[in-house]
């Protein structure tokens, strides 16, 4: 029904798990949450039509969500927690190094407001190894911002473009940000944010210290980077207990109420693929 | 055998056809009460002849108001050279001799004659127990006016039966099953069993002691069963099993019930010197005491289960048995009923509970059994309390009940019983397969209730709004999509008619001719075969 559906390959990933063409995966019939917040899960200038389901990743977001209004509301869980269900850590020895650092970005048409240099001395002051920043596709093309990080000896990334209006789509986007988390031990960032969530699933010990920054004009949603604070306070600090970290992330990307394909493809209105029996498309835990 | 008139007989009245009024009072579940019935006994009002075949004693006497139905009865006793039938007005047994047992399991209303006196409550239970000698046993059936058969029943029709009889009006008579049992003191009276009875006074299917219905080891057994028993065969305000099942919850189970079942004795009178009072004994002894029959022991429960009767009753070392007809025992089970956790879960949205209850049951040999009929034990086992039917047709009917349960928010829209079942197979790991109601089958397993009629109007009447908004949203989704088109149309037809585009035209064009040309001088030039 709405285009961020499709925004990170979200879509695509899901209809892998579905069994379905992940190529070109059908429209979805609602709302996809497509980032952590901690509002109802939803975009604040997105349009809803009233009657279209909001599927959600979390149960808490689902209850929020309904304390404010909405209707017909289901925790799926987040098309993250599907991929690495579908793309287990391989076992043996896991040769992860460093940290990954995603400093808080804007999104299209917003700008970040705050002391890079001061950010870029508490990262080389915290972190014990190599550091990649990951940059938000937006500040990535931006030169100046990028040479500021490279000039700090850290290794410059963006995982890529989240997709547009039915245009210039990322089926992979997920899966390399994947491949580059797992290469990481630590994950870091100056706001809790989903990019840090999915690195806890991911397997990084995560920590979240520094300046938070502010978006030019930024109104405070929901309480704002103080509730934020507030309610996950054990998941912030450079040193966060990595076992703490991994159950509020399971629990806020949904990861323990993941659906079976069969009932996944009934809300979304999709199909059965054409020659699987439902039901009997994924290993049993995944169910 | 001849009826023998004894005044206030009805000419051309009947209550066992069922023309005037509800029919006699029946049910299996009463016989094992009146095969405890001993010596000479009595039995007033409108029974089923069947069921007079349970009563043991050899002198036994029926009396019943109409002629018609007396002389019926006369035909069914008439092997039977110990019995006799009586027709006409209760006021009139004052001349007959005592009884060692007296039978009113349709109560009191139906014993008076339009020819005899209009008797309260207080009056016929008075008449009874003056033809009762002391010692001797009283089996008294109430209807309860706060009973579940009445708070979900529609406005009742006015029957023939209906032309003086002031009921649940009748300020004798006693309300509440604390009141009755106080007011069969009040006659003389020593309760010594209680049941109370479902669905409907007229056709009990289960009888509960109010000590079981206390038990919480048979709490998921009763609530299958009593729902089972009050499913609704005629529209009701709303569905009564669902009452059944809250009143069980809060403990209110004998309070709500359709009727109350009292075995009672009447007290000897104690031959102290004081005397009789005012015509009635001063103080009470039991009737035991006064040389009695010994009572035999009744169960806990009598439940229809499967087509069987089937008994609840206490094991000599603790805990509770079922004794079905032929002797054969087992325990009764004891957990939580599969449903009533489904609703749990669903309730809390806890969707893995939810899928970890289904799964087990759609993958397993009870999958047929209705999940209203299935018990879960504490160690997860499933225990059926009804026969196996379709898959398909037990997941239709729990869609159906968790939609009339007013639950329908709780799943994807349209909430209907078929989209509801397919959602629910899906959650049970099994294949959804889209399928009709087997062989005719009525869409739902049970009749709507008014409530259940009102959630669905509403459930439909949000899903076409919501059709309608999807209709508007897709309506200019279209339009924009159309103008992009238009807008893409253009753009093509712009470009294909610059001068760039026509040369590139031009260019495949000759290319295209180029090797039409060389394959034709190719095929002239080589050798042929």
């Amino acid at each position: 029904m709405h285009h961020a559906n499709h925004y990170y390959g979200h879509s695509h990933v899901l209809a892998r798990y579905c069994g379905l063409d992940d190529r070109n995966p059908q429209r979805i019939r609602g709302y996809l949450q497509h980032g952590w917040n901690i509002g109802d899960g939803m975009a604040a200038d997105h349009e809803f039509v009233p009657g279209v389901p909001l599927f959600l990743w979390s149960e808490r977001t689902r209850r929020r969500a309904w304390s404010l209004g909405r209707r017909q509301t289901y925790a799926v869980g987040a098309p993250w927690a599907y991929l690495l269900a579908m793309e287990p850590e391989p076992d043996g020895p896991r040769p992860r190094e460093g940290t990954i650092w995603y400093p808080f970005h804007g999104w299209e048409g917003q700008q970040v407001v705050g002391d890079h240099d001061r950010l870029v001395a508490e990262i080389k002051a915290t972190e014990p190894g190599p550091v990649t920043v990951c940059l938000y596709w937006q500040e990535y093309r931006v030169r100046r911002v990028r040479e500021r990080y490279e000039r700090a000896g850290f290794r410059v990334i963006c995982h890529g473009y989240r997709g547009g209006k039915w245009d210039s789509l990322d089926p992979d986007f997920l899966r390399r940000q994947l491949a580059e988390q797992r290469r990481h031990r630590r994950v870091a960032s100056n706001r809790l944010c989903t990019a840090v969530f999915y690195a806890i699933l991911a397997g990084c010990e995560p920590a979240v210290y520094g300046d938070p920054m502010q978006l030019a004009g930024e109104v405070p949603l929901w309480g704002g980077q103080p509730r934020i604070r507030r309610q996950w306070a054990e998941l912030h600090g450079p040193q966060v207990d990595p076992v703490v970290a991994r159950e509020v992330a399971v629990a806020e990307l949904g990861a323990d109420r993941l659906l079976p394909p069969a009932v996944l493809r009934r809300l979304f209105h999709w199909p059965d693929p054409p020659s699987r029996p439902a039901g009997a498309d994924l290993p049993e835990e995944t169910r | 055998m001849t009826v023998r008139p004894i005044g206030g007989e009805m000419q051309v009245w009947s209550d066992l056809d069922g023309r005037h009024g509800p029919g006699p009072v029946r049910g299996e579940v009463l016989a094992p009460l009146l095969a405890t019935v001993t010596g000479r006994t009595l039995v007033v009002g409108p029974l089923d002849p069947a069921l007079l075949d349970a009563v043991p004693a050899d002198d036994l006497t029926v009396l019943v108001r109409g002629v018609p139905d007396a002389e019926a009865l006369a035909t069914h006793l008439a092997d039977r050279p110990g019995a006799t039938v009586l027709c006409g007005s209760p006021e009139k047994l004052a001349t007959e001799p005592p009884y060692d047992s007296v039978v009113a399991l349709d109560g009191t209303e139906r014993l008076g004659s339009t020819e005899g006196a209009d008797l309260t409550w207080a009056e016929t239970v008075a008449l009874l127990v003056a033809v009762l000698r002391p010692g001797g046993r009283l089996l008294l059936a109430a209807e309860n006016h706060l009973g579940v058969h009445r708070l979900v029943a529609l406005p009742p029709e006015v029957t023939d039966s209906d032309w003086a009889g002031a009921g649940e009006y009748d300020p004798d008579r006693p309300a509440g099953l604390d009141r009755l049992r106080a007011g069969l003191a009040g006659a003389g009276l020593s309760v010594t069993r209680t049941y109370a009875a479902w669905p409907a006074p007229i056709a009990p299917a289960a009888l509960v002691a109010p000590e079981l219905l206390a038990d919480q080891d048979a709490a998921a057994f009763l609530r299958a069963t009593l729902g089972r028993a009050c499913a609704p065969r005629e529209t009701v305000l709303t569905d009564p099993e669902r009452l059944v099942a809250t009143a069980l919850r809060h403990g209110a189970a004998a309070t709500l019930a359709p009727a109350w079942i009292l075995q009672a004795e009447r007290i000897a009178p104690d031959p102290g010197p004081s005397g009789p009072v005012g015509g009635r004994p001063a103080a009470w002894a039991t009737g035991a005491a006064a040389g009695g029959v010994p009572s035999p022991a009744l169960p806990e429960a009598l439940v229809m289960i499967d087509g069987e009767r089937v008994e609840v009753v206490h094991r000599p070392g603790g805990g509770l048995l079922l004794r079905r007809p032929d002797g054969a025992t087992g325990a009764l089970p004891k957990g939580s009923g599969l449903e009533q956790s489904l609703i749990v879960a669903s309730v809390r949205r806890d969707l893995p509970a939810v899928r970890e209850l289904l799964r087990p049951w759609q993958a397993g040999p009870y999958a047929g059994v209705p999940a209203d009929q299935i018990v879960v034990t504490p160690g997860r086992d499933l225990v059926p309390l009804a026969p196996a039917g379709l898959p398909a047709d037990a997941v239709r009917r729990l869609a159906v009940r968790l939609l009339d349960a007013g639950l329908a928010h709780l799943w994807p829209s349209p909430a209907d019983p078929a989209e509801l079942a397919l959602t629910l197979v899906a959650l049970a790991g099994q294949a959804p397969v889209p399928a009709a109601p087997a062989g005719g089958e009525p869409d739902r397993p049970t009749v709507p209730g008014v409530r259940e009629l009102v959630a669905d109007r509403d459930r439909l009447a949000r899903e076409l709004a919501e059709a309608r908004e999807r209709e508007a949203w897709y309506e200019r989704t279209l339009v924009e999509r159309e103008t992009e088109l238009r807008r893409a149309r253009s753009l093509l037809a712009v470009l294909s008619g610059t001068p760039s585009a026509r040369a590139g035209k031009l260019v495949l064009a000759g290319a295209r001719r180029a090797r039409r040309t060389a394959g034709a001088v190719v095929r002239r030039v080589l050798p042929h075969d």
